[in-house]
């Protein structure tokens, strides 16, 4: 099945209420590369953040609110890291995303950025395993994207 | 897709369903396009008003969650965004509602999405625009 078809599949399957068929989302393009879920309700800082990954090798899953990414990883969307804003309207902020995204993925690397908590140490630990403060420059990103992914 | 010079054609999906949104994003990426992804009226808009982003089109659900739905974003990107092709994609209920006030045939695109009938439309306004 190529892609094109295999979007369609998925497509009609969305409207028909078959989530199970986004698992196989994945585009010839990206499968191999390791898989990032970016979390952000500012749509113009998670266009930034995603390109940066992407123009750095990485397939990324862009979410505006932690209800979509945990709609993405429940459909099975590939992560191998999740790096979520903190402050987000809805009912997951990234903190609560972080929980909820450990017991549905138990082997997915977490990461925060925030421009409003100065650190994490002490939440939630052994959920998050890298923080990033903002503002940060995109090798900044990048760096921290690498050294969670070998770690994993 | 490279245009003539070198620039990528810079796309914007825009759709409250982020399953539908990540898979045509997905999809429109591979085909060589860069792609920005909306969830609502307020990213669509906060995106089109930033002119480093260059978006040329938008693919947008008749549905658009936020003020004024798919239909007011292509009724004020008449204004604002005049040099932007939004493409509305819905239903015939969905044309049935809002067509009367904003264009008289209804959703330029059926939802779901048929990637084909996307990738041929993105072409033909392409092919038009070349030509005027």
């Amino acid at each position: 099945m190529n892609d094109r078809l295999r979007l369609c599949v998925i497509l009609v399957g969305r409207e028909l209420g078959e989530v199970s068929l986004v698992r196989d989302v994945v585009t010839a393009e990206d499968a191999g590369k390791a898989a990032i879920l970016v979390v952000d309700d500012e749509v113009l800082i998670r266009f930034v953040q995603a390109e940066t990954l992407r123009e750095a090798g990485y397939a990324v899953v862009e979410a505006a609110s932690g209800d979509e990414a945990i709609a993405l990883l429940q459909a099975g969307v590939d992560a191998d890291l999740l790096i979520t804003d903190v402050r987000m309207p809805g009912s997951l902020d990234g903190l609560a995303l972080a929980r909820a995204a450990r017991e549905l993925r138990p082997d997915l690397v977490i990461a925060v950025s925030s421009a409003h908590v100065a650190s994490i140490d002490g939440c939630l630990d052994g959920i998050v395993a890298g923080f990033l403060p903002k503002p940060y420059l995109p090798s900044q990103l990048i760096a921290m994207a690498e050294r969670l992914l070998e770690q994993k | 897709m490279t245009e003539p010079g070198g620039a990528i054609a810079c796309l914007m999906v825009a759709d409250g369903d982020v399953l539908v949104r990540h898979a045509l994003a997905a999809y429109l990426r591979s085909c060589g396009y860069r792609v920005i992804e909306a969830a609502n009226c307020d990213e669509a808009e906060a995106v089109l008003d930033n002119p480093a982003l260059a978006v040329e089109l938008v693919l947008c659900d008749a549905r658009l969650g936020g003020h004024g739905g798919g239909f007011g974003l292509k009724r004020t990107g008449r204004e604002r965004w005049p040099d932007v092709e939004i493409i509305l994609a819905g239903s015939a209920a969905t044309a049935a509602e809002e067509a009367a006030d904003i264009c008289e045939n209804g959703p330029d695109l059926a939802r779901p999405y048929d990637p084909q009938l996307v990738s041929d439309r993105i072409n033909q306004w392409r092919a038009s625009r070349d030509r005027a």
